[in-house]
């Protein structure tokens, strides 16, 4: 057992080093590894990924606590999860160091200058990605290449309906998630 | 004393936070620009800004760096820590339960609709939180183009974010030369 958890904590150390674009860039990584080791089937990776994006967490995070537990365990979870986070922790840390120190540099702001707009637009991507699989059901559409089916009314209303209200109330998201999969629950 | 106060205050946000970021680390954004700019404040929405900007640029889990961010600025690394473990506990006891009680748990037609329901939910906050830091972020051309780049890039043409963040810095660094020039 000791020699997986080792296994575990160095294959998701690396794999929480590169995580570029989200947790998806992840699952091919995690792939290899799962693979590799014999630690799960193909079905089981399946699962593995719809389970990581339907719970709460970081879809990495989540695909680390899943592997660990499945492979070891509890101690295995805790060791996967711990692992994939620490690099992230230790970077982190210390760049956040050196920008507290040298926060009124000049180089430091002109970076930011271009990189808070590009990640406005690369949130705006990640949302509109998650759009097209939410609200147009491209593959639906594929099928009979039916208009009608294109667009899931659905889920259209319940993203129009969360946005009207974000603008006039002054509720907390957490409420809107709840709320969408209770209504998610009954009509859809 | 304090510090405790401060490290158990960090772990009971990022809980609630990371207890309700479901379908992807994007969705912390709505939640930590609630919870850590208008509850707590603990950050200014430019400061919130500016560690997205670098938690996208460096490699590691975005939304533990921004965790991390936010929890080494209140309490260094303790912060970071706690703040991070707040995060990813949800998580854990969740996925833990789920992997050994509900073996087929992804395969309930009732958990497949209401997870999309939320998805929708989360285009609607993400656009939206979006939205308002974009409001605080881009002034001027330069901002706005830089934006609409980086969207058809990364979300239409589908190439790899890591050459939009290497652009940017770049970009950011040139239009800096050039005003210090004048």
């Amino acid at each position: 057992m000791l020699s997986k958890l080792v296994l575990l904590f160095i294959n998701f150390f690396y794999i929480g080093s590169f995580s570029f674009g989200g947790g998806y860039a992840m699952m091919p990584l995690i792939q290899d590894v799962v693979v590799k080791y014999g630690w799960m089937t193909n079905e089981g990776f399946a699962d593995m990924i719809a389970i990581s994006q339907m719970t709460p967490g970081p879809i990495a995070v989540n695909m680390a606590t899943y592997v660990g537990f499945t492979t070891v365990g509890v101690l295995g979870s805790i060791t996967a999860t711990i692992a994939v986070c620490m690099p992230a922790l230790i970077i982190i840390s210390i760049v956040m160091r050196y920008i507290m120190k040298y926060k009124e540099s000049n180089v430091l702001n002109h970076i930011l200058q271009g990189l808070k707009p590009a990640t406005i637009g690369l949130i705006a991507a990640a949302a509109y990605k998650v759009a097209i699989i939410s609200i147009f059901d491209i593959e639906e559409f594929m099928v009979n290449y039916n208009i009608t089916k294109l667009i899931d009314p659905i889920s259209l209303f319940i993203t129009i309906g969360i946005m009207i209200c974000i603008y006039k109330y002054k509720i907390h998201p957490i409420i809107y998630i709840l709320a969408a999969g209770v209504v998610g629950m009954i009509l859809l | 004393m304090k510090e405790k106060n401060i490290c158990f205050d960090l772990f009971k946000t990022f809980f609630k936070i990371g207890g309700f970021t479901i379908g992807g680390g994007y969705v912390m954004l709505p939640m930590i620009q609630r919870e850590v700019v208008d509850v707590k404040k603990w950050a200014t929405e430019e400061e919130i800004a500016n560690y997205y900007a670098l938690g996208q640029s460096i490699p590691g889990i975005i939304a533990i760096n921004t965790a991390t961010m936010i929890g080494y600025k209140k309490n260094k690394v303790k912060g970071a820590i706690f703040a991070t473990a707040g995060m990813v506990t949800p998580s854990l006891i969740i996925i833990m339960i789920i992997a050994k009680f509900f073996a087929q748990f992804q395969e309930y037609a009732l958990v497949q609709s209401g997870f999309k329901g939320i998805r929708a939910a989360v285009v609607a906050t993400i656009t939206m939180a979006v939205i308002r830091l974009g409001k605080k972020t881009i002034k001027g051309y330069f901002g706005i183009i830089l934006a609409i780049l980086a969207f058809v890039i990364v979300g239409i043409l589908k190439i790899s974010p890591i050459y939009v963040i290497a652009g940017a810095i770049i970009l950011g660094l040139v239009k800096g030369g050039f005003t210090n020039a004048k």
